[in-house]
Parts: C-alpha cells; sequence; structure tokens
C-alpha cells in the first residue's frame, strides 16, 4: 500500500536516523509536542467554551478567536513538525496500531471540521444551536485526538504486539 | 512511619492494585486529556499578562476562566494521584518524579505570590493599559516553571530506579 510505502521511506531518511540515535530525541520531542498540543487544543476549547455559553460571554466570539489565533497556529505548526519527527522512529508500529488510527482518523474530521463549520460559526456566523453543536463537535473531537495519542503509548493493541 | 511504608500503603490499596494490573492506561488518558484541556487556562492567564492577549482584559479572563481551572485541577490532580498511587514505591524515589513536585510547589508559590502581590497593581494597571512589570515576571516564571514540570514528567520514564 502507498501508505506504509511512505512511511517506511520516512523511517529511513536522515531526519529518522537522527532521531533514533540518541536516546533523549524522542522524549524531548515528546515535550515540544505537549506544548503545541496545549497550545493548539487548550486554546481552541477556550473558544469552544465560549460557543458553548460556558465561559466568557461578555467577549464577542471573533474577538476572542482572533486574539487567540496565532497561539492556535503556533501549536498547530509544533505538532505538525514533531508528530511526523515522533513517527519516524518507528513507522511500522505506528502504522499498525488502532491508536495511532483512530488518533489520526480523529485529526482528520477536527481539521475537516474546523475548515469546513468551526471557522465559519467562530466569525459569529450560525444560529446559537449551530454555535452550540460546533462547540460540542470540536471539543469532543479534539478530546478525541489526545485520548489516542497517550493510548498509543499506554495501551499498544497493534498486530505489532499480538 | 516513613515516606516509604505511605507509599507502599498506597501502593496495596484495591484501587492503586486495579491501576496497576489492569487498568493503568485509564488514568494516564485522564491526565492527559486534562492537561490538554486546562493547560490553555494558564496559557491564556499568562499570555494576557504578558500583552500577548489584548482581549478580554485580564481581570475579566481570569475570573471567567477560574471555575475551569479548578475543574481542571481536580481532573488532572486526582487522575496523578491515582497513577501516583499505582506506582507510589518506585515514584517517590524517582529524580523526574522529586523534581516535578518540586516545580508544582514553585507553581503554587508563584500563584499564591501573584494572588497577594502582583494582582493589584494588574488591576489599576488595566485602567491606565499599563501591565505592571511584576506581573510580566510572573507570567514568563509560570510559563517556564509549567515547561519544567513537562519536561520532569517525561524523563520519570527515563532514569531509575529501576525503570
Amino acid at each position: 500500500m502507498w501508505l506504509f510505502k511512505l512511511l517506511d521511506w520516512w523511517g529511513e531518511t536522515p531526519i529518522a536516523h537522527a532521531m533514533n540515535s540518541a536516546e533523549w530525541c524522542f522524549p524531548a520531542v515528546e515535550v515540544l509536542h505537549m506544548i503545541g498540543i496545549v497550545l493548539l487544543v487548550g486554546l481552541a476549547v477556550i473558544v469552544d467554551l465560549r460557543l458553548l455559553g460556558f465561559r466568557l460571554t461578555n467577549t464577542p466570539v471573533s474577538t476572542l478567536s482572533s486574539e487567540l489565533a496565532p497561539w492556535t497556529t503556533a501549536g498547530f505548526v509544533m505538532v505538525l513538525i514533531t508528530g511526523p519527527l515522533l513517527l519516524s522512529t518507528d513507522p511500522d508500529r505506528y502504522y499498525l496500531s488502532w491508536e495511532f488510527r483512530f488518533k489520526m482518523a480523529c485529526l482528520a474530521l477536527a481539521i475537516l471540521f474546523d475548515i469546513l463549520v468551526h471557522r465559519k460559526v467562530r466569525m459569529g456566523q450560525g444560529s446559537p444551536a449551530t454555535q452550540k453543536a460546533a462547540g460540542w463537535i470540536s471539543l469532543v473531537l479534539w478530546c478525541s485526538v489526545v485520548a489516542g495519542g497517550r493510548a498509543i503509548g499506554v495501551l499498544k493493541t497493534s498486530i505489532f504486539f499480538t | 512511619m516513613s515516606i516509604h511504608s505511605i507509599c507502599q500503603a498506597l501502593e496495596d490499596t484495591s484501587i492503586g492494585t486495579a491501576v496497576r494490573e489492569r487498568m493503568y492506561y485509564i488514568p494516564q488518558i485522564f491526565h492527559l486529556v486534562g492537561m490538554a484541556l486546562f493547560g490553555g487556562a494558564v496559557v491564556i492567564d499568562d499570555l494576557s499578562l504578558l500583552g500577548r492577549v489584548r482581549q478580554p482584559a485580564f481581570s475579566e479572563l481570569s475570573r471567567q476562566m477560574l471555575p475551569w481551572k479548578w475543574a481542571g485541577l481536580i481532573v488532572v490532580g486526582l487522575s496523578g494521584f491515582v497513577i501516583f498511587m499505582s506506582d507510589a514505591t518506585r515514584l517517590y524515589r524517582n529524580i523526574g518524579f522529586q523534581w516535578k513536585v518540586v516545580l508544582l510547589l514553585l507553581v503554587a508559590l508563584n500563584a499564591w505570590i501573584f494572588r497577594s502581590k502582583v494582582y493589584r497593581g494588574v488591576m489599576l494597571g488595566e485602567k491606565t493599559g499599563v501591565i505592571p512589570r511584576p506581573a510580566r515576571i510572573s507570567a514568563a516564571v509560570s510559563l517556564l516553571l509549567w515547561i519544567g514540570v513537562l519536561v520532569a514528567s517525561r524523563i520519570i520514564g527515563f532514569v531509575g530506579p529501576e525503570y
């Protein structure tokens, strides 16, 4: 399968070899990955709380969202760089891991939902009911991404391990 | 009663045993999802004090986010404690864990100093649009300490004893 081949190639690049060369590389990149997650998910969730009408109701959604936008973007860039670096250390294992597949599926949905719906809603479009629904969907998707990510490390139910 | 015997007692509780033997992943997932959910509340406060998030003003922002931060403290703290219970006798001797505890105490100290000494100046500053220097320092210290907590947490898995 082409995806498997792509991952195989990625695991053989000089970057991947560098990641595997020292024991401290993986945990160091993991810390950067977590900082990125807090920036991306932690701040996205605050916008969702506002959409749900739970918190910060005196601030317009669009104001809050544009104030936080540079930081969520920074977080997104961080996870987008560090994620593939972590992946490169053992691409086969990740490919075969059900938790990893779950995480990637949720991530794809979260990004798609952001581009197609959430982006418009947080600029103030849509009825209060739409805003609430969008807030919940985004909240659940991002939590699933993080939960899936942690599960990769602790569950190990991949084909590889059985 | 020594630290070791307290840790042994925690480990021998039914929760400690059940988490260690069968469901170690449950508190781990809560701990990490909690970090992602509630870490943002810490970051947004600090960014506001550093003048990087302008609206809403800090006093409104921190007051609004307070219940969320308490919820986070409960979820992350409780799941963290359960993880500790499951592996207490090894964790308390782990240098990464020891650093994590020290850094968390410093986080608490920094927050206490902020609330008791610095916050009044922030309130006054909001009228003039100037964030006082001690507030900026407090925010920078908070961010650095939390990064330290993350680093210490990752170190736990990579150093001894018996890891």
